[in-house]
């Protein structure tokens, strides 16, 4: 095929490597990412592919009364009854918080469990589904608890005072909870071994779950009827909402991943699309020529669409192929936090992939090539019989049109593609009108400069549109890197190191009133400092003046989504401030009429004045109070923070536990357990544990998100490649005039280097101020640590910036200098 | 026998903001089949511009050109097309080789273009009765102004074509070279029987032709 053969010569000449490249990392950005993201979904949606194991399921903070099952009995639905709640585990001298399943018998209604003899295999054939459960004396264990409890199958776990055999490993649960908790261990009991264990005392944070199957008529008439108990602790799951949360959290991460990705794929458009020009531009003459040889208008488009569809359909299949590497890469970066044996990629990521090489062909390159067959022929003749082709402004409009249409389709959302690329527009113009002052400012200084930083200076004024073009490119990647790896190496560091050395590193909770002052003197005895201790009383609320609440007030305040802890205190606790109101010591009257504090973001999510009356539900019993005081306190101390606070006393004859923070030397942690096998109802959370737990997922996954940004930097450099290549004629020339005047090679290299560098530079200079700010909003905001400057950003931005930009520059202009000045001034005649 | 190019009446005319610029006037003359033509004339007389219309790359304000019997001034350019792919070759000032293709290559090309299955295989006959043979596979870049313009030669008699159009052929060579070209042009116009049309400036180049029109401010000088 003369299409495939005229390809090949014009990619030995080199003329379509950038094509080829550009389109390439198109393809590899986008299959990357939709293959990491089809995977995470798939595995996913498999640990929960039944969801909740039950047609309906009844999810509460209290026992179900007996009227619940006879209802369900009446009703003919089968019933499970399930409890969830967070226990240390031992195994010899090893101890772990673990989220803990207890299960009858009938366990699960609907799916099946996924279970094996086999820790950590991906391999299919050693599970086992089974619709089992653990009988009474045995457990099965999570994944995650084999090296946590160093234990092994047929081994003894205690859970409370239950002794039970390790029989099984859990892969998967019907209603599986994802494998992302920090508290990731999980174990399944027999409900039978509960009352063995004593782990559940009155106060217990416990979650109990009915779970019921049946005919759909009845399980709705069931729903309706729960519905008609309006218990405040009660919430009713369908498989629809289960999924839909679900869903609607993958899809938001599909989405953001794909829009991250998009920015690499537009950079690579835009070097698509300068490349594509120049390649026109170089086929001005040939196409004259092939039509003074008789080749009619629509041979030669043929020619060209062919050739393009060719190279397209291969880049692609590179695209793809190396797409497939990276994600590779990705996956073994965040594997550790996903749930084994991860599903390989479906069909979709490759129609992403395909859809995009293909648009990027349809909107960046052919535009720039459609018109060339309209050459004239009597160009072989005459060299100033014009050309036209299409305008820039109507490439422009062809590229936005085929990237919007690209970034709705990712996004899935007409609205979230507006702002993305609306932003995106907007930080474009900031950073280009940024750069361009730069420029001008550069310009200025530049009469003081040598000869060698004028001529570049000039070079870079010159071609300011190119230039802020790069500029744009590589100064917003660069910023997104470099907030990345400032996240990553110190943010998290820094905000750690802002505790005091000895700042409470361990909860201990889930205390009942009669073992306070044991724990509270066993601790002492050991030279430990327990901080206050306060009781915790779980509640819902659920009236403010007598109104019950509105959905806005659910939706914007996360206190009142779930159940609450409120606690009493004496004393104003550390860091606290009353804002508005008065503290108890200022109030007259009971405790009880001395109402309840509240703490400043509740109250403002809520709307809550002073002396607003509110109610809450307390184990179905209604405990009204009016709010005495708004309050602020720091979340980040490390010591119990409670949204409402009491006056010791007001809740005491509610069910209660207690819970206080203490410091323990990381040499003494064995203490521990030793508190715990005393009183194996209590929990201990070892907050250094879950700032590790923490610090790692953010690592696994800002590393991933690095590996996606380094991807996007590499289209970055091609843009910068293709801006080189269309001003390469020119620059050659200048070069040859230069060089044929008597200027050196060194000279002219030295000119080069300086303008290369100095792109890179000031794009890092731009990515600093900007990687600086978005810190600043992040550790106000969202860490609330003080801030200060990071002169790493300072340092590492312009002068990586400058480095990487200059070398690269330089290495793609290096013939202008290594070839003769004859050769090329006769090449360009 | 048939006449390979007639004119009649040719006329070319540009219009520009101020007044209309006759670039041809009345232009009338006929060759016959294998017969040779030499336009001459200043720059700016209208060489190039008469050398484009009789090639068919351009069509007259007025008047008409026949191509071995075929009146092309009423075709389209899609037609015209078709007409240059049967009758036409070409050689170049500045050769007109494409850079990323080999000598080889660059010869191959225009009858790969017409699907001519032994393209390759004529193409190196061409290139050796050229006398590069031994320089198939070399890129334009590495070859001499002589070399290249041997290529475009052979390039343009690869094709057969009835009537070759040269437009200043030794224009961008040395004397000595550009009469070694010269040489090989005429040698293998005669073995191929075309009609040969070209644009110089050099007296004795024209001379070698058996008819020449010097063309002055868009007339024919008798």
């Amino acid at each position: 095929m003369l299409s495939w053969k005229l390809l090949k010569r014009d990619w030995k000449g080199g003329q379509l490597s950038l094509i080829a490249f550009s389109l390439v990392l198109a393809v590899a950005v986008v299959t990357s990412i939709a293959m990491v993201a089809d995977r995470v979904e798939k595995a996913l949606n498999r640990e929960t592919s039944s969801f909740l194991a039950a047609d309906l399921v009844i999810n509460s903070s209290k026992a179900f009364d007996a009227s619940y099952l006879q209802h369900a009995k009446a009703k003919n639905l089968q019933t499970a009854n399930i409890l969830q709640f967070s226990s240390m585990l031992f195994n010899g001298d090893e101890s772990n918080l673990a989220s803990v399943k207890a299960v009858e018998s009938s366990y699960p209604l609907r799916g099946q469990l996924t279970v094996s003899d086999v820790a950590f295999t991906a391999d299919e054939s050693d599970w086992e589904k089974t619709t089992e459960t653990p009988k009474p004396g045995e457990v099965w264990i999570g994944e995650r608890l084999i090296p946590l409890l160093n234990i092994k199958l047929g081994d003894e776990v205690e859970i409370g005072q239950a002794k039970l055999k390790a029989t099984k490993i859990v892969v998967a649960e019907p209603d599986g909870a994802t494998g992302f908790s920090a508290f990731g261990a999980r174990v399944l009991m027999n409900m039978a071994d509960i009352e063995t264990s004593q782990v559940i005392q009155p106060g217990s944070r416990v979650r109990y779950k009915l779970l019921l199957a049946g005919e759909e008529a009845d399980v709705n008439n069931f729903s309706q009827w729960v519905k008609d108990q309006n218990s405040p602790h009660e919430r009713i799951i369908t498989p629809r909402d289960s999924q839909e949360n679900l869903q609607s959290t993958l899809d938001r991460g599909r989405q953001f991943l794909l829009l991250a990705g998009s920015v690499g794929v537009m950079l690579a458009a835009i070097a698509l699309a300068l490349a594509s020009n120049r390649y026109a531009q170089r086929h001005i003459n040939q196409v004259a020529l092939l039509k003074s040889w008789g080749q009619s208008a629509k041979q030669v488009r043929r020619l060209y669409v062919l050739q393009c569809a060719l190279l397209a359909f291969i880049a692609t299949l590179i695209g793809l192929a190396i797409g497939w590497v990276i994600h590779e890469f990705l996956m073994r970066s965040v594997s550790e936090l996903l749930p084994q044996g991860i599903p390989k990629a479906g069909y979709k990521p490759l129609l992403t992939a395909f859809v995009t090489g293909m648009s990027c062909l349809l909107g960046f390159a052919l535009p720039a090539l459609w018109h060339l067959p309209t050459v004239s022929p009597l160009r072989v003749l005459r060299r100033d019989v014009e050309v036209s082709f299409s305008s820039y402004s109507t490439r422009f409009l062809i590229g936005f049109a085929i990237i919007f249409l690209l970034v709705v389709w990712y996004s899935e959302s007409l609205s979230l593609a507006i702002y993305f690329l609306g932003g995106l527009l907007l930080v474009s113009l900031v950073t280009g009108l940024f750069g361009y002052l730069l420029l001008a400012l550069g310009k200025r200084v530049a009469h003081w400069a040598g000869s060698s930083w004028k001529l570049a200076l000039a070079n870079l004024w010159r071609r300011r549109s190119q230039t802020l073009l790069q500029m744009v490119a590589f100064s917003s990647t660069i910023l997104l890197l470099l907030v990345m790896l400032t996240v990553r190496t110190s943010l998290l560091d820094d905000w750690s190191a802002k505790m005091p050395a000895d700042a409470p590193n361990h909860f201990v909770v889930n205390v009942a009133p009669y073992e306070v002052e044991p724990v509270n003197s066993l601790l002492k005895q050991e030279n430990f400092e327990p901080q206050s201790w306060y009781s915790l009383v779980r509640a819902r609320l659920t009236q403010i003046n007598g109104v019950d609440l509105t959905e806005e007030q659910q939706r914007n305040s996360e206190s009142v989504r779930r159940e609450v802890n409120l606690s009493t205190s004496t004393e104003l606790p550390i860091d606290n401030k009353v804002l508005q109101g008065k503290w108890w010591d200022e109030l007259s009257g009971t405790p009880e009429q001395q109402g309840v504090s509240v703490e400043e973001e509740v109250a403002k999510d809520l709307g809550l004045k002073l002396g607003d009356s509110i109610s809450f539900s307390v184990g179905g019993q209604v405990l009204q109070t009016s709010v005495s005081s708004i309050r602020s306190l720091k979340w980040e101390n490390m010591q119990p923070n409670f949204y409402f606070l009491f006056p010791k006393g007001v809740l005491k004859n509610y069910p209660n536990m207690s819970i206080t923070s203490v410091y323990i030397p990381r040499q003494k942690k064995t203490v521990v357990n030793d508190v715990l096998k005393l009183y194996p109802t209590i929990a201990v959370i070892d907050l250094d544990e879950i700032i590790n737990t923490i610090k790692k997922i953010i690592d696994k996954v800002s590393l991933g998100l690095e590996l996606i940004l380094l991807l996007v930097l590499v289209c970055g450099s091609v843009v910068m490649f293709a801006a080189i290549s269309s001003s390469f004629d020119e620059r050659q020339q200048e070069s040859a005039i230069l060089r044929t005047l008597g200027s050196s090679r060194n000279t002219i290299l030295s000119v080069l280097g300086i303008e290369f560098f100095l792109l890179g530079l000031l794009s890092g200079l731009i990515a600093a101020i900007g990687a600086e700010a978005v810190i600043y909003l992040l550790q106000t905001y969202m860490f609330q640590i003080p801030h200060d400057f990071h002169p790493s950003i300072w340092l590492l931005g312009p002068l990586g910036g400058a480095f990487l930009i200059g070398v690269l520059g330089l290495w793609r202009s290096r013939e202008i200098v290594t070839v003769p000045p004859l050769q090329s001034l006769r090449a360009l005649n | 026998m048939t006449n390979a190019i007639v004119t009649n009446n040719l006329n070319e005319i540009v219009t520009t903001a101020e007044n209309e610029l006759k670039i041809l006037d009345d232009i009338n003359f006929s060759l016959t089949q294998g017969e040779s033509l030499a336009i001459v004339g200043p720059s700016g007389a209208g060489k190039s511009t008469l050398l484009g219309l009789l090639a068919g790359l351009d069509v007259p304000s007025s008047g008409e050109i026949y191509l071995s019997g075929k009146e092309i001034t009423q075709l389209d350019e899609e037609q015209r097309a078709a007409v240059r792919a049967e009758l036409v070759g070409f050689v170049f000032q500045t050769f007109q080789l494409l850079p990323s293709l080999t000598a080889l290559e660059n010869v191959a090309l225009p009858l790969e273009l017409r699907g001519d299955k032994t393209a390759e295989k004529q193409a190196r006959e061409y290139l050796e009765r050229v006398g590069l043979g031994e320089r198939l596979k070399h890129y334009p870049r590495t070859l001499s102004g002589g070399e290249q313009q041997r290529v475009a030669i052979a390039r343009a008699f690869a094709c057969k074509p009835k009537i070759l159009f040269a437009d200043e052929p030794t224009g961008n060579l040395d004397s000595v070279t550009g009469k070694k070209v010269s040489d090989l042009l005429f040698e293998i116009n005669q073995e191929s029987d075309a009609t040969l049309v070209l644009v110089t400036h050099e007296q004795r180049l024209a001379e070698r032709c058996q008819n020449i029109i010097r063309l002055d401010a868009g007339k024919i000088k008798v």
